[in-house]
């Protein structure tokens, strides 16, 4: 009886004490970009309860008693937040996402800011194909190499580890957007609201684990526009710089949550230059940003997305050293020329590519689900010359350049003459283009029908359009105060139309649709000459599609999954992805070199690839990490490189996905004063397809040449520093050394457009060449200070070396006949290492200032001021992207016949901007 | 001791990283170097000598045809070994090759320029004959492709070529053989004659010529098919130089050289004649180069045709042209510029009289007797620079003028016997 008594009695008192544990959970997140924040120390004061928050930023505090209590939250690098509660007699208390602010939090934004606005500024070069890549992910992080180099490693286009940007993946509120065709994503689809409507966003860096999807070799971002996140008021802007536009006008109003539960932020921004640093180069741009949101109820929102604007500019191409040196400038364009008093271009790229996103936000407890669907329509447009049975238009073909003539002294010094003084000589005539029409419509008088010729030169648009649908979905699970799981999956259909319409006809009377280099072969194949046999020698004329017209159909679906564990001593994470990927050509024209293979639905190629990561960062104590990441797996290869010539023929090169292994391991320290680190990594894609097209002189016919199985390495060293001389004042080094290369001798395939020869596959002799156009070695050191009276000076000095000429295969392979012009064996080993030598391009240094000021107007309003000057040193022989021609002279194999081609970055770079915020 | 443990950590991993300047790169692969090579173990299995003998007649009358080669009696095909000797890099030779063995050379008609960089100088080369086509063009033994049994044989095209041709290793210039001929030999070795299947189409060297036209011409015209020019040795033999106007400008604008000197070229043949054909100026050997042709002053006509006046070759010409000559004999004197030839069987001599020595204007005096009407019964009776009288017929024999057959000398540098 009294043991019954007593049981019942530790029972009764036992039971309440079950009933009364709360358990409390919550997310941590930075204030001003919304990421999470991990390793924040979460702490019930009075009970002495804590916890850790984890990846996700959320964290769970159980066994938790009723009543008030305060909760701390604690995290490096920002102020502490401490929360009132009352925890209510409940089994789960949600507190919800506390926002933590920056130490310095005006300090990094600003930084930020003018960061993002110079990153807008550089994703505006990113033509397609010519340069390839910007360093592409900015936003916070604390990787310190990371954010040094994609902000101060130009003016050289440096990529992360080495990586083409399609090992990069750009999300939108989780949903992958980079192009299915082209693999990578196009900045310039941002309009340059990096700063304002897209500032909120996660990187990651390298193979590090995200949250919001699988991610890929060079690390990843993920924008957020989900409206509640911007802070509400407005934010203008006005900013003048000396590049490829002048002017840029910035605005953007948001509401906030309102209480009924709307949010609405609106932006506009605008770019214009009448004419660019380089002659004879233009910049219209203009944008607009919409994010929309309701909130459901507690735990459902959705926000609808819509951005988008046009833009028109001119701009240069790469040209030869000789046409620089000549001209005395490397901003020297030859795409322009003067037309009745103005600058008229010749090459104009318009672009408009709006974007609809709808997005479902499910949070509950430890649940969080986003959810987006898009529809995106692109259309972009190039505008350039063709012309039949006359001169090339453009000025630096090479018979045109006093090189031609070397062997004749008295011509070379004519043309030196005329290239150095007259600037007739140097750009495009349009007179004589337009005179050249005329003439042609004066002979046609009087003529019959049958008889008239059309015109010589014309300018045509081509066209490259996409329609993308796409829905995605990701979850964020905490599974317990230890592990959470992240999954997702992705759908995404893109159709892709390819043609070109005649823009101008220069004053001729029609154009005929032939293909003017196949006119050789008039004789042997007189089919060759006709893009669309079904109708021959169609006369077009202005707005009409003509040469060819086909659709690229891709499909994409991927699912992954990833477990991130978070003990005390060691966090770790695994994860893996599987995707489907299906391609497919549909042609419109049946194109007389290839009649059987080019009108109609084409071969399905088909990609099944996974992908598996793996990484650990161990805690040796609260102030040194060592941290390892592995990944694995394949990859398809992308659409654009298997298609051998898409305008012509369904032909694809024999291509299998790519298999990636990558792997790195960092030592991290994070001192008061001192922090940094030091990594080494390896990677190597195998497997791999790249591609280009060229006129091969030998054959006299457009060549299309395909390299697959080819191996490349990418590994080095990266180092990341910084240290507070004073708490106002820090220098920061970060450097990397290291070697991107090919690593094997892949098979190289020749296609011959004019189909009068077979298919050729021989060794290309690759190995150890490096990747072109990007620099290997980068050093940069700078001082960073943080002035009274909200001052704000940076100046940093970048040296970039170890950067070579993109090599062409042509140069590479077994010469047959080479022996022919080499009476020795000795002879004949000199010309072949001359032939097979890669250039190296220039190192570069450059030295630049950024100046800020911040202003406070009445408590209420800000103004800030920003100065930034690249490359103070006026350094004009920074050279960003060279290529080696593909054609040969195999009568002499003289490589001075064909020289390489370069790009030039332009001297010192200024930018001013003037922001208001209330 | 954990920061020390640290510090030896940042220590460690940035000397690794200072460490790593000795690159792990690699050398740069070259593309293979490819020199052709024969196929393993081929072998002749006929020689050049072989090969003429075996498809021209030698009676040697048979001046142009072409007919197919066909293999061995034991079923193999006939392939020789041989070396190029040619190169056209001047043009002077054009779309053929030379190639010889122990045994002779022979042509081989090809339609390309520049051979000389697929056929390089010097460069070793078996050639599969059969199925290609042996004949000969103005009796000058050719290998090329059909045309018809009675043209010589066509150029082969470069494909074709090459499919028969099997070139081993790069050009080697120090083993090509050179023949050492006198003009006598050559003399002799007309049709037929075993000598002359061995001289054709070989690279040969002539010592000690001179060249009749010195000074006075240049060795070809520009867009002429070819010009011949003509050297001569001592004991009077000749020999053509025969050069295409379609070489270099500096070759064909080459003026004949003076003095005496070796000449090496590709002994090329033509009906009855051999032709020399250099390959370049580096064939004229130890010659003085002149500078401008000097055209001499020839002296006005004079002579009345009597032995106490007789003509001068000027005033010979001058009747000639004019129509006004006559059957009768007359006296004329002259200097000997060039002896054509002097048979001491017939006893008559082909030779040239002008008034300043030189070739530049001359008149032919053909097949006539020696001193007093004499026959000629050695070859140095008269020389080139003796001063002769002569008394003979003037006549025009189609376009040239000339003395015609039956003259006799009268005396020779003003003595009237031998």
């Amino acid at each position: 009886m009294r043991l019954k008594l007593f049981l019942l009695l530790l029972l009764a008192a036992w039971l309440p004490s079950i009933a009364q544990t709360v358990r409390v959970q919550g997310s941590v997140v930075d204030a001003s970009t919304g990421a999470p924040i991990k390793g924040a120390v979460v702490t019930l004061r009075d009970q002495s309860l804590g916890a850790q928050s984890g990846a996700a930023g959320d964290f769970i505090i159980s066994g938790a008693g009723q009543g008030t209590d305060f909760i701390i939250i604690d995290c490096e690098g920002y102020e502490p937040v401490a929360i009132d509660v009352n925890l209510p007699n409940v089994r789960q208390f949600e507190i919800g996402e506390v926002k933590l602010t920056k130490k310095n939090a005006v300090v990094d934004e600003f930084t930020w800011d003018l960061s993002d606005m110079m990153f807008d500024e550089s994703a505006l070069e990113d033509d397609e194909g010519n340069s390839q890549n910007i360093a592409a992910l900015t936003g916070a992080n604390d990787n310190l190499y990371y954010n040094t180099a994609s902000y101060n490693f130009g003016p050289m286009y440096f990529r992360y580890r080495g990586y083409d940007s399609r090992y990069q993946m750009v999300y939108l509120n989780g949903m992958p957007m980079n192009d299915l065709i082209r693999g990578r994503f196009n900045f310039s689809s941002l309009l340059g609201l990096t700063s304002r409507a897209f500032r909120n966003k996660s990187t990651t860096v390298g193979l590090d684990a995200a949250l919001y999807g699988f991610g890929d070799i060079g690390g990843s971002v993920n924008y957020n526009t989900i409206t509640e996140n911007y802070a509400p008021g407005t934010n203008a802007s006005v900013a003048f710089t000396n590049s490829n536009y002048m002017w840029r006008a910035l605005v953007q109003y948001s509401t906030g949550m309102s209480k009924t539960g709307w949010a609405f932020s609106v932006a506009a921004i605008g770019r214009y230059a009448k004419e660019g640093v380089i002659d004879g180069t233009f910049y219209n741009s203009a944008g607009l940003f919409l994010s929309l949101e309701k909130r459901l109820n507690n735990h459902n929102s959705l926000t609808l997305t819509a951005f988008g604007g046009p833009t028109q500019r001119a701009g240069a191409s790469a040209t030869y050293q000789e046409a620089y040196d000549l001209a005395g400038s490397n901003t020297y364009n030859p795409n322009w020329g003067w037309y009745q008093g103005k600058k008229r271009a010749s090459r104009i790229t318009e672009t408009f590519d709006p974007t609809l996103m709808l997005t479902w936000l499910y949070k509950k407890g430890n649940t969080t689900l986003t959810t987006s669907a898009t529809a995106r329509w692109v259309r972009y447009n190039s505008a350039a010359f063709n012309y039949y049975k006359a001169n090339d238009p453009n000025p630096t073909y090479y018979r045109y350049l006093p090189s031609y003539y070397k062997d004749y002294p008295e011509e070379y010094e004519l043309y030196t003459d005329l290239w150095e003084n007259s600037e007739y000589m140097r750009q495009v005539k349009w007179d004589e283009i337009y005179q050249v029409n005329e003439l042609n419509n004066q002979y046609n008088i009087g003529k019959s029908d049958d008889e008239k010729i059309g015109a010589s030169y014309i300018q045509e648009n081509r066209h490259s359009n996409q329609f993308v649908t796409s829905i995605s979905t990701y979850l964020n699970q905490r599974l317990n105060r230890y592990m959470t799981l992240q999954a997702g999956a992705f759908f995404n259909w893109t159709n892709g139309s390819y043609y070109k319409t005649i823009r101008d006809l220069l004053g001729g009377e029609f154009w005929v649709d032939i293909d003017p280099f196949s006119d050789r072969d008039i004789t042997l194949a007189p089919d060759n000459l006709q893009n669309d046999l079904d109708n021959p020698n169609r006369r077009v004329y202005k707005g009409d599609k003509f040469g060819y017209d086909y659709n690229f159909y891709a499909l994409k679906g991927q699912a992954w999954i990833q477990n991130m564990v978070n003990l005390p001593r060691v966090d770790f994470y695994y994860g893996l992805q599987i995707a489907y990927t299906q391609y497919q050509r549909e042609g419109h024209m049946r194109n007389g070199r290839a009649p059987y293979n080019s009108l109609g639905k084409g071969k399905m190629h088909r990609y099944d690839d996974a992908m598996i990561k793996a990484g650990a960062t161990f805690k040796l104590d609260g102030r040194n990490f060592l941290l390892a990441h592995a990944t694995y797996g394949t990859q398809a290869p992308i659409m654009e490189n298997i298609y051998v010539s898409p305008r012509v023929s369904d032909a694809a090169a024999d291509a299998g996905s790519e298999r990636v292994f990558s792997g790195d391991l960092s030592y991290n320290w994070n001192y008061r004063r001192f922090r940094g680190s030091v990594a080494a990594y390896y990677t190597s894609v195998s497997g791999a397809t790249e591609r280009l097209s060229f006129y091969d002189d030998r054959y006299a016919t457009y060549t299309n040449f395909v390299l697959s199985d080819v191996k490349r390495v990418y590994s080095g060293f990266e180092v990341g520093m910084a240290y507070k001389i004073t708490p106002s004042i820090s220098v920061t080094f970060a450097g990397t050394y290291a070697k991107y290369q090919y690593k094997n001798n892949p098979q190289g395939t020749r296609s011959f457009e004019n189909g009068l020869y077979a298919d050729t596959t021989q060794t290309v002799y690759l190995k150890n060449y490096h990747v072109g156009s990007v620099p290997q070695t980068v050093l940069n050191l700078g001082i960073d200070w943080v002035a009274p009276k909200l001052w704000f000076i940076n100046i940093n000095g970048t040296w970039q070396g170890q950067s070579y000429v993109n090599i062409s295969p042509t140069y590479h392979e077994a010469l047959p006949d080479l022996w022919q012009i080499c009476t020795t064996q000795e002879e004949l080993e000199a010309k072949l290492a001359d032939l097979s030598k890669q250039d190296k391009l220039r190192d570069a240094f450059s030295l630049n200032l950024s100046i800020g000021k911040l202003m406070y107007i009445q408590r209420k309003y800000q103004l800030n001021f920003n100065l930034s000057i690249n490359n103070i040193l006026n350094n004009r022989n920074v050279c960003t992207y060279a290529y080696q021609q593909s054609r040969m002279n195999t009568s002499t194999y003289d490589r001075s016949a064909y020289p390489n081609k370069y790009t030039y970055a332009q001297g010192i770079r200024v930018y001013v901007n003037v922001g208001f915020k209330f | 001791m954990k920061r020390y443990l640290y510090n030896t950590l940042r220590g460690a991993a940035l000397a690794l990283v200072a460490a790593s300047v000795a690159s792990c790169g690699g050398d740069r692969e070259i593309p293979p170097m490819i020199i052709p090579t024969a196929p393993d173990g081929m072998e002749a299995t006929t020689t050049i000598a072989e090969v003429k003998e075996r498809y021209y007649d030698a009676s040697g009358y048979t001046f142009t045809f072409a007919d197919p080669i066909g293999q061995l009696d034991d079923g193999t095909d006939q392939i020789v070994k041989a070396r190029v000797i040619s190169n056209d890099a001047t043009g002077n030779i054009f779309k053929r090759i030379y190639v010889a063995d122990e045994t002779g050379a022979i042509q081989i008609n090809i339609n390309a320029y520049d051979l000389y960089e697929s056929y390089q100088y010097g460069q070793e080369v078996f050639i599969n004959l059969t199925g290609l086509y042996a004949g000969a063009y103005g009796r000058l033994i050719q290998i090329g492709g059909f045309s018809s049994a009675t043209s010589s044989p066509a150029r082969l095209e470069t494909d074709v070529m090459d499919e028969h041709a099997y070139r081993n290793g790069l050009g080697q210039p120090s083993k090509i053989d050179t023949l050492t001929v006198g003009l006598d030999v050559l003399k002799a070795a007309t049709a037929g004659t075993p000598d002359w299947f061995k001289y054709q189409s070989q690279l040969v060297r002539v010592n000690d010529v001179y060249f009749v036209d010195a000074g006075q011409a240049t060795l070809s015209t520009s867009g002429s098919s070819g010009v011949s020019r003509t050297l001569k040795d001592a004991a009077g033999n000749s020999i053509v130089l025969y050069t295409s106007g379609y070489a270099d400008e500096d070759i064909y604008d080459y003026i004949c050289p003076a003095g005496t000197g070796d000449v090496v070229g590709i002994l090329s043949f033509y009906n009855a004649t051999w032709q020399l054909v250099i390959l370049n100026l580096d064939g004229l050997i130890g010659f003085t180069p002149v500078d401008h042709i000097v055209v001499e002053e020839q002296p006005d006509p004079s002579g009345s045709g009597t032995l106490a006046d007789p003509y001068n070759i000027a005033r010979a010409l001058e009747i000639i042209n004019a129509g006004t000559y006559t059957n009768d004999k007359v006296y004329l004197k002259g200097i000997v510029s060039e002896i054509n030839s002097i048979d001491t069987s017939y006893g008559n001599a082909t030779y040239y009289l002008s008034d300043t020595g030189s070739t530049a204007v001359q008149l032919e005096i053909y097949r006539g007797y020696s001193l007093n009407g004499d026959k000629f019964t050695s070859t140095d009776e008269i020389k080139v620079g003796d001063e002769l009288v002569i008394y003979g017929q003037l006549t025009m024999y189609n376009t040239t003028p000339e003395v015609t057959t039956g003259s006799s000398i009268i005396s020779i540098n003003g003595s009237t016997s031998l």
